[in-house]
């Protein structure tokens, strides 16, 4: 049972772009997935947010849980009722902030037992209670509770936690009570053990999900094996459902993926670059809080449509970036719309044919270098391309 | 440019218009200068800023942006616009001359007709109500709201807010710099030491291209010697001889410095000199220094009602400082116009939420049923609708959403309230976004007191034309005093 409908609208080889009907609103994908942490996206209103063309955000299970809590949300009618927010929803499970913020984090089959670092009490996080937490909050999408291990683990423990991953998927799916109203995604895990990804595949797509995420990457590893697991993924994972990759934002990453067949993404890559006063831009990043930019009268994207770039220059930018909020957000602005044009702008190279095209000009406008008569793409980008038949363009004929 | 519309009858409070030209914005005094940090309303982007409507004039202290972006800067970027508008402007012609020589000289010719007769019209308007209407380009209707250069649009500040530029000598940042005859000492936003004489100020002045400029002046800080405030007393006329020199379009209309000190000899001695200089017609307005620095309330009504005594009526007042409502009132009881505080933001960094509650309310309906009143059935539904009202529940003026009882509260901030973050969130949420600390909180907040800020001046001015001001200064003083409870 599921709570969702996808519609392939058009397709380039591996790379699709479709219609993902959710309970509160119709997303189109390839997706990506600005990072909301607490119920607010640091800084910026609902209003602007619709503004620059979200259409899925994503909260943490893992703070919301502390702060307000559960019950609460059952109480107020859910999250969406209580930011004031009426478009997409995804919350994660709560494992990997538990994995990765805690010292002391013992996992058992019965769960996740966590110390917590304020006051040291106890909490044990079981598949049972992160599903009721999920379904109070109220999310279109929700996430299994995983067994989340380092990417770079092999041996006993990658298969005992990628087996348990599939027990838990089951006990999640028992213990879930919205199946109407909330889709609830298995995380496909094994490292980067093809084998291993090979048997969590089959057993996960058995149990006939809304969904499907790929989980386990993101952290350390090579971009070599990353991109292979990636593709293996989305080579078995059935073409009818959406496809989840988490953790993933760099834009380089972004289309690689996307041309491999994923369809949603998230990271908190662009909010947390902007606090720093880094822009993205199309030929990669501008660090604005550098001199350079103390007489440069542009705005930070000639053909970008968002409040930062039709009213101010990288000028007026540089002068606030780090020194006042207001910085922080104009940035934030820029860099989330960004992202956004970005896969719109795929999305239609895939309507129109000219998917191969589009890459290869994003590609090299990247990693293109003033003076150099080549251009060096790292080797991970060119062998995922060209697994998608997809050659880039070497010559460096500057403008 | 300032008007006196209206005198109050039992106090010397007046209601007025201020013209500013270069924005075309007209503000209705008394009215506040919203403070803000290098040009921006801490928190608040500009499109978050265009939600509380009447936020008309912002101020600049000039020490924030003497860095970043500095002189330098702002010279060039104000180089760069006149190129961009000179090559438009080719363009255009250049468009214009092929649009010309397609259609014929008859059509021409009607046009222009055309054309003179929307202008008679304009002027004639405009006569009827004594206010200036420029006559439209005939390519480009909003030329005229386009800012072209300057401070306003190197930081997007937009057609729809007027720029007030002063500047505060360092000890108003907490640090003594002995200042000079020649030079002001200023503390910047970083915390380093910057002298700027009176000269640079002006130069500064007209590449930021503000609406108002204050004349350069050391505001004296209390304790000083008598020498000493001599001095600087006399440093400030000389300066603003210097100012006045230095008066461009592109440096606006100039405020001189009035100087409230406590003793009253130098303090005519000033006046006289000042008010000489005032008949040349050089200076539009005032600004009274040396006030809001730990003097005690009476003390500060009776020098304000001493000074303005013998100012020129027809020229607007400003004042400086961080003043609750109540001390605001005593200001504008004595005849000032303009104020200039950042006080609703002091109350947000402490995560207070201002609820004004209409004390005019009551007031305002009696008005109007006094007008209405024809049965007595009705009298007695309206008396029920007042004891009503008052058996509300006690709201304070300030609420602190830090309190955990705020927690279940899933109503706006203040029931009623329209502003963007009354309309769209709860006090619940914002409870919840200072718990994790989210910069979201700050936003919501500090778009809320403003707001609530700007009521407050809506209803002065409701007082002040209906001749109650002391109703309503009596109505405020009781709600401040019930906060305390």
């Amino acid at each position: 049972m599921s709570a969702l409908e996808f519609e392939i609208l058009a397709k380039s080889g591996k790379a699709r772009t479709s219609i993902l009907t959710l309970p509160h609103y119709k997303v189109t994908t390839p997706i990506f997935q600005p990072v909301g942490t607490c119920g607010s996206m640091k800084g910026l209103t609902s209003k602007q947010l619709k503004e620059l063309d979200c259409q899925i955000i994503l909260g943490n299970t893992y703070h919301l849980a502390l702060h307000p809590g559960g019950e609460f949300f059952g109480k107020c009618g859910g999250l969406h009722e209580f930011m004031n927010w009426d478009r997409g929803l995804l919350t994660d499970s709560g494992g990997f902030q538990m994995v990765s913020l805690s010292k002391l984090a013992e996992v058992t089959e019965e769960g996740v037992n966590f110390v917590s670092p304020k006051d040291g009490s106890q909490m044990l996080l079981k598949p049972e209670t992160s599903i009721k937490i999920q379904n109070q909050i109220g999310a279109d999408i929700i996430m299994q509770l995983d067994d989340v291990v380092h990417v770079l683990t092999s041996g006993k423990r990658l298969e005992e936690a990628m087996y348990r991953s599939i027990r838990w998927l089951d006990r999640c799916i028992k213990a879930h009570s919205r199946k109407k109203e909330q889709n609830l995604f298995p995380i496909i895990q094994g490292g980067l053990n093809p084998e291993l990804r090979k048997i969590c595949l089959k057993e996960m797509i058995k149990r006939d999900c809304p969904g499907y995420a790929i989980g386990g990457l993101s952290g350390g590893e090579s971009k070599d094996q990353f991109w292979k697991i990636v593709s293996l993924c989305t080579d078995y994972l059935p073409e009818d459902k959406p496809r989840y990759l988490m953790g993933v934002g760099f834009p380089v990453d972004l289309i690689v993926c996307s041309v491999l067949g994923v369809d949603m993404f998230d990271c908190v890559y662009p909010t947390r670059t902007s606090r720093f006063g880094t822009a993205l831009v199309w030929e990669g990043t501008l660090k604005l809080k550098s001199e350079k930019y103390q007489f440069d009268f542009d705005p930070i994207e000639k053909d970008c449509d968002c409040l930062t770039c039709k009213t101010y220059t990288k000028s007026a930018i540089h002068t606030l970036v780090t020194k006042e909020t207001v910085g922080c957000h104009l940035l934030t602005i820029h860099n989330i719309r960004f992202q956004m044009r970005l896969m719109q702008r795929f999305r239609e190279s895939i309507k129109n044919n000219k998917m191969p095209e589009f890459v290869r000009g994003f590609m090299k406008a990247q990693f293109k270098k003033k003076g150099e008569k080549k251009i060096t793409y790292p080797t991970w980008v060119i062998e995922a391309l060209q697994s998608q038949q997809i050659e880039l363009d070497y010559e460096n004929d500057e403008d | 440019m300032f008007e006196i519309t209206h005198e109050e009858e039992n106090t010397e409070s007046r209601l007025g218009k201020l013209t500013l030209p270069k924005s075309s914005i007209t503000l209705e005094t008394p009215c506040f200068i919203c403070s803000t940090q290098r040009g921006f309303v801490r928190h608040l982007t500009p499109d978050n800023l265009l939600n509380i409507p009447d936020i008309e004039l912002l101020s600049i202290n000039l020490p924030q942006i003497i860095y970043k972006p500095g002189l330098t800067t702002l010279k060039r970027f104000n180089k760069y616009c006149q190129e961009k508008e000179s090559s438009i402007e080719i363009k255009e012609k250049e468009n214009q001359k092929e649009k010309d020589q397609e259609i014929g000289k008859e059509k021409e010719k009607t046009n222009k007709k055309e054309q003179e007769k929307e202008n008679e019209s304009n002027l004639k308007i405009g006569e009827e109500k004594g206010i200036e209407i420029e006559i439209e380009d005939e390519n480009d209707n909003n030329k005229q709201n386009q800012i072209k250069d300057g401070l306003k649009r190197y930081y997007g500040i937009g057609s729809k807010h007027a720029l007030f530029l002063k500047i505060r000598n360092s000890e108003f940042a907490g640090f003594y710099y002995p200042s000079t005859d020649e030079k002001i000492a200023c503390c910047s936003s970083e915390g380093t030491k910057i002298f700027i004489t009176p000269s640079q100020y002006m130069e500064f002045a007209s590449e930021i291209n503000p609406d108002i400029t204050v004349s350069p002046a050391i505001e004296v800080v209390g304790n000083n010697k008598r020498d000493k405030i001599e001095k600087q007393v006399k440093r400030s006329l000389k300066w603003l001889n210097l100012a006045i020199s230095k008066k461009t379009a592109r440096t606006g209309s100039l405020f001189a410095v009035l100087y409230a000190i406590e003793d009253p000899k130098i303090r005519n001695k000033y006046l006289d000199q000042l008010l000489k200089i005032v008949k040349n017609g050089k200076v539009d307005g005032f600004l009274f220094g040396c006030l809001f620095l730990n003097e005690s309330r009476i003390e500060r009504k009776k020098r304000i009602s001493e000074i303005t005594e013998l100012l020129p009526k027809e020229l607007p007042r400003s004042i400086v400082g961080d003043a609750t409502l109540s001390q605001i009132l005593d200001c504008v009881e004595k005849g000032i116009d303009l104020i200039n505080s950042s006080f609703p933001l002091k109350l947000t960094e402490l995560n207070l939420v201002l609820n004004y509650q209409n004390p005019l309310q009551n007031l305002r309906s009696e008005n109007k049923n006094k007008n209405q009143k024809k049965n007595k059935n009705e009298d007695i539904e309206i008396e029920n609708e007042n004891e009503n009202e008052n058996k509300k529940q006690f709201e304070p003026l300030l609420m602190n959403l830090r309190n955990i009882k705020y927690e279940d509260d899933n109503k706006p901030f203040v029931v009623g309230c329209q502003c963007f973050a009354c309309k769209n969130h709860t006090r619940q949420y914002v409870y919840h976004l200072i718990s994790v600390r989210e910069m979201t909180a700050m936003i919501l907040m500090n778009l809320h007191n403003i707001y609530q800020y700007s009521l407050f001046f809506k209803d002065m001015r409701w007082a002040i034309k209906n001749n109650k001001f002391i109703q309503f200064k009596e109505a405020i003083e009781t709600l401040e005093k019930s906060n305390l409870k």
